[in-house]
């Protein structure tokens, strides 16, 4: 990449973009922190007991749990019990959201995780692999008084997973299991205000269905959703964003046209970058809020996860590019073998969602763990995936480690050559070792963040102010992989200044000297550029 | 959400000046009070439930009035308008449902008229409370007899010992664990969505940031209603004050915190975590351990009502961490049966002894309760009929076998006594029959 800016560009100025994309940096961390609210808002439910006093259960009534038309309760199963009332006529009714709430499209999701409540009884224990089958219907409606219209309903199984901490003895009757959550419904746009969910847990002992699964007192729902604030903070950011990452990619490849000669991999790579963040970037998240697309939610993976595998490619081709051995590269085929794993590990991620998310499109109760098949097909997925990742960072830390190795073999000639060669070399040398630098930079604070979210409760109080440190850590790793990016294509685009192009050599003019810099560029460098530098070359 | 001030709060509170409560209001009889525990659950909010809920929905229409009238129509509300709030959540538990609109009255007088509605679920809190106790004592020597509960909260008889402590930080937590629970069932309109969170954004809290959590608004509706109770600014007030905030944070504590991914392709990138309320179990064990490591502090001695000591108090429970419960007096002695403190001493008191599963607290309960207290341990052999090799099925259908089986059981009796053998035996009789009967209603169904 004969000339780079980076290269041809003071000290000075470099500092000051530092500074400038620092500044951009902080100032991406506040918006999260100080103006977003928390990404997430969890609501806990509790599911109301009511009593299907119909004949048939087919019927399409609609239970509320309160306000108007609510349905008849039951506060326990004792009172059940005393009032003759059949499994099958129970209905769990939970209204989403609480009383005096209501749905916005600014939620974009709505998840949703299934609690039981399992008493354990001596003599009606939970059976191993116990299955739940629970027969849900999902209704919504736009204003509080008209009737509920039907938007899913399904025959789901869940498999409980749960275990009685203290002893098992008649004392510790009534104490509850602990049970895994289990994944209940995931909605990818929330066109609705009001959405109501029934539940019902059908016995039938023949078949063995719901017969061993214990003592159900109770069903708790968690429901999560993004919050309104959160949504409009960051499509605020995505629209602000995609613009400069635009513009500086048009400025990029309209320098690379302005060569004479044909773009070389790394300055496609680069520019394939670019897509794929511009690609992310686009807000078309705001079509979300007028129109009820779910399949958003699956949208938004396949663009990160496009986004990732490009990412991680370039890592891969910019480290071949810059090996600095005699071999010809410049070509796409040549990294197949470290780019195959990101491919086909981004693949397996891509088959595993569409087989999740996908299929939740049309069944938003559809979970692919709730089967023993799903399970297994899904750790499949993320298994191979895993290791097709393994293999690449073992790929990648390889390629570094025989890049510092050619440097540190350039750097033990470099006192013999002379001062022109030897800035030159030092040049090369801090354009990777500068990219390298930033990536690890960029890297650890991604992780170092993501740790920090973990750990840590969600928000900070600092005096007066709250900070939200899991928006921070969204909003701040965003705007620094979108820095970065921008980075990468204005420091790495072509310089205009001729005289940089001097700096590189041409590995035939070098006479006697060993050390070649095979920067790709350098030899499919334009014909003028290459005659200059034999000149200067034979003039040293 | 404001806090009535104590003035007003004593002002409406507190009885006629120097007058003598009527006697009637003391005796409250325990049976009573027993059955209304057993037929309300748990945790529940008993809004169709007799008069008090009957009451609630009128009120939720015309604020005051109806309820009032409702008051003079039970002819013991008209005696009970001149008691205030002395009695405090446990009278008003057990009697909530007889006299509704007396407490409701109260509560009007306390706070906001908003409050009604969440006065069910304070006394179903309240009451959930008092039967953890039951459960944490029930090998103990006190017992957390409802006898004590009452007086404990009136003010002359008061008393300020360790149990009082535990009393009043389990029925605290109570309190707030129902609130929370009940408002996750939808039973408030605005649980959770007090903006105090999202200040700033006024009526938008819940679109911008999500509404706080609903264990926030369990806890500041359980300090109206519990604290208000506490008129007084001495150093007992000031101790229960400080237990029910113990009670509170024990609820807190015993959140555990539960998290979700769901990033990309489910991964970890995006993760959201909550708390969620345990089993009310596990508070009570947190505050059973809390109630055996109780502070002592002493204050009592030379403490008069003057501006200087009151700042004193304040400042010796301010340094106290607010998740420890603290206690003025020691406890007396439960062994023996004292009629001013309403003590029934340790005779005709079931103990066990033997079990493969029990702890060793448990397995030395007769010697704590019978032999330490100089009491003899007397064995009684009952035949119990209970039902085995059921066959359950979710929720509502069990088919049982009937199977008769003799338990020894062990009760203290005086050395040599016959008169707490008599107890032991109109003891002895109760349970099974009671078990019997249970069955009898299971078998039909």
């Amino acid at each position: 990449m004969a000339g780079a800016i980076i290269e041809n560009m003071s000290t000075k100025k470099l500092v000051i973009f530092g500074v400038i994309l620092l500044l951009f940096q902080a100032f991406s961390f506040m918006v999260g922190g100080l103006i977003a609210p928390g990404p997430t808002s969890v609501v806990h439910y509790l599911a109301t007991k009511c009593v299907d006093t119909a004949k048939s259960h087919q019927s399409t009534k609609w239970f509320m749990p309160w306000g108007p038309n609510q349905c008849e309760k039951i506060r326990t199963f004792d009172e059940a019990m005393a009032k003759k009332i059949e499994a099958n006529n129970i209905v769990f009714a939970v209204h989403i959201p609480l009383p005096n709430k209501e749905m916005s499209p600014w939620f974009q999701f709505i998840l949703v995780i299934l609690q039981f409540d399992i008493a354990f009884k001596m003599n009606n224990q939970i059976e191993d692999g116990a299955l739940a089958t629970v027969d849900v219907g999902l209704a919504y409606r736009d204003d509080s008084l008209s009737e509920w219209t039907e938007m899913a309903h399904s025959l789901e199984q869940r498999k409980l997973n749960c275990n009685f901490t203290t002893i098992k003895t008649y004392e510790n009757e009534g104490r509850y299991y602990e049970c895994d959550l289990l994944p209940f419904m995931e909605v990818g746009s929330v066109a609705h205000k009001y959405y109501l969910l029934n539940i019902r847990l059908p016995v039938h002992e023949r078949k063995k269905v719901n017969v061993g699964i214990g003592e159900i007192k109770d069903i708790r729902l968690v429901g999560i959703h993004q919050n309104g604030g959160f949504t409009k903070v960051w499509f605020a950011m995505k629209t602000f964003l995609t613009p400069s990452i635009l513009i500086i990619m048009i400025w990029y490849w309209r320098r690379i046209t302005l060569m004479t000669r044909p773009p070389v991999l790394l300055e496609k790579v680069i520019f394939a970058l670019g897509i794929s963040m511009t690609f992310i970037n686009i807000p078309v998240e705001w079509f979300s809020v007028g129109f009820n697309w779910t399949w958003m939610l699956l949208f938004g993976d396949i663009r990160q996860g496009i986004f990732y595998s490009m990412l991680l490619s370039f890592w891969i081709i910019f480290c071949g590019e810059h090996l600095m051995d005699q071999t010809e590269r410049n070509r796409f085929s040549i990294y197949w073998k470290q780019v195959g794993p990101i491919v086909f590990g981004s693949f397996c991620l891509f088959i595993f969602d569409m087989c999740e998310r996908g299929v939740q499109l049309t069944n938003p109760f559809y979970s692919i763990w709730a089967s023993d098949v799903g399970t297994e097909l899904a750790m499949a997925f993320i298994i191979v995936a895993g290791i097709c990742a393994c293999l690449y960072f073992l790929f990648l830390c390889f390629m570094v480690f025989q890049v510092f190795r050619n440097i540190s073999g350039k750097r033990t000639s470099l006192p013999a050559m002379s001062k022109a060669r030897r800035l030159h070399y030092e040049g090369l040398i801090f354009r990777f070792k500068f990219l390298m630098l930033v990536t690890l930079f960029c890297a650890a604070m991604t992780v170092i963040f993501f740790i920090i979210s973990q750990v840590n409760e969600g928000h900070w109080h600092w005096g007066d102010y709250t900070v939200q440190v899991n928006s921070a850590f969204f909003t701040g790793i965003y705007g620094m992989w979108n820095l970065y990016v921008f980075a990468i294509m204005f420091l790495y685009a072509p310089s205009h200044k001729r005289y940089g192009d001097n700096q590189s050599s041409d590995p035939g003019a070098s006479s006697g000297e060993e050390i070649q810099l095979t920067t790709t560029i350098t030899h499919v460098d334009g014909p003028t550029e290459v005659y200059k530098m034999m000149g200067k070359d034979s003039q040293e | 959400m404001m806090r009535p001030s104590v003035d007003t709060v004593r002002s409406s509170l507190e009885g006629p000046p120097g007058g003598q409560r009527p006697p009637v209001q003391l005796h409250f009889s325990p049976r009573t009070a027993l059955n209304l525990q057993t037929s309300h659950p748990p945790h529940e909010t008993p809004r169709e439930a007799g008069a008090e809920g009957f009451c609630r929905r009128e009120l939720s229409v015309l604020p005051a009035a109806p309820c009032a009238e409702r008051g003079s129509v039970l002819r013991a509300a008209t005696m009970f308008t001149h008691l205030k709030g002395f009695y405090g959540v446990f009278v008003l538990v057990t009697h909530m449902r007889s006299y509704c609109c007396w407490s409701v009255n109260n509560f009007l007088m306390t706070g906001p008229k908003a409050y009604l509605i969440y006065s069910s679920s304070v006394a179903a809190g309240a009451q959930s409370g008092i039967e953890e106790c039951k459960y944490q004592f029930a090998w103990d020597r006190w017992n957390c007899p409802e006898r004590a509960l009452q007086l404990s909260t009136h003010s002359s008889l008061r008393s300020a010992n360790r149990e009082t402590a535990f009393v009043h930080a389990i029925s605290s937590a109570g309190v707030m664990y129902t609130l929370t629970r009940n408002c996750s069932l939808g039973d408030f309109d605005n649980c959770g969505c007090d903006d105090t969170r999202n200040g700033q954004r006024g009526g938008h809290g819940w679109l911008w940031g999500g509404c706080s959590d609903n264990v926030g608004f369990g806890e500041a509706i359980s300090k109206q209603f519990v604290d208000a109770l506490e008129t007084g600014q001495d150093a007992r007030a000031a101790m229960n004050l400080h237990n029910n905030e113990a009670g509170r944070k024990a609820v807190k504590g015993t959140m555990q915190r539960t998290c979700k991914c769901h990033g990309v392709s489910g991964s970890c990138t995006t993760q959201t975590c909550w708390l969620q309320l345990p089993e009310f179990r596990e508070v009570g064990n947190y505050l059973k351990e809390k109630y055996h490591r109780a502070l002592k502090v002493d204050l009592l001695q030379g403490a008069g009502n003057s501006a200087a000591s009151r700042g004193a108090i304040s400042e010796t429970f301010n340094a106290i961490s607010r998740k420890e419960l603290v206690h003025l007096e020691d406890s007396p002695d439960y062994c023996l049966e004292n009629r001013t403190l309403g003590l029934p001493g340790m005779e005709g008191r079931e103990c066990v002894r033997k079990g493969k599963n029990l702890s060793k607290w448990e397995k030395r309960s007769c010697r704590r309760l019978c032999g330490d207290c100089g009491l003899a341990v007397e064995e009684r052999k009952a035949e119990l009929v209970s039902s085995c090799n059921c066959k359950f099925h979710w929720c509502c259908a069990v088919k049982c076998e009937q199977c008769r089986k003799t338990v020894t059981k062990y009760y203290c009796a005086r050395k040599g006594g016959a008169a707490a053998v008599q107890v032991q035996k109109a003891r002895g009789n109760e349970s099974p029959a009671s078990r019997r009967k249970n069955l009898r209603l299971r078998k039909k169904h």
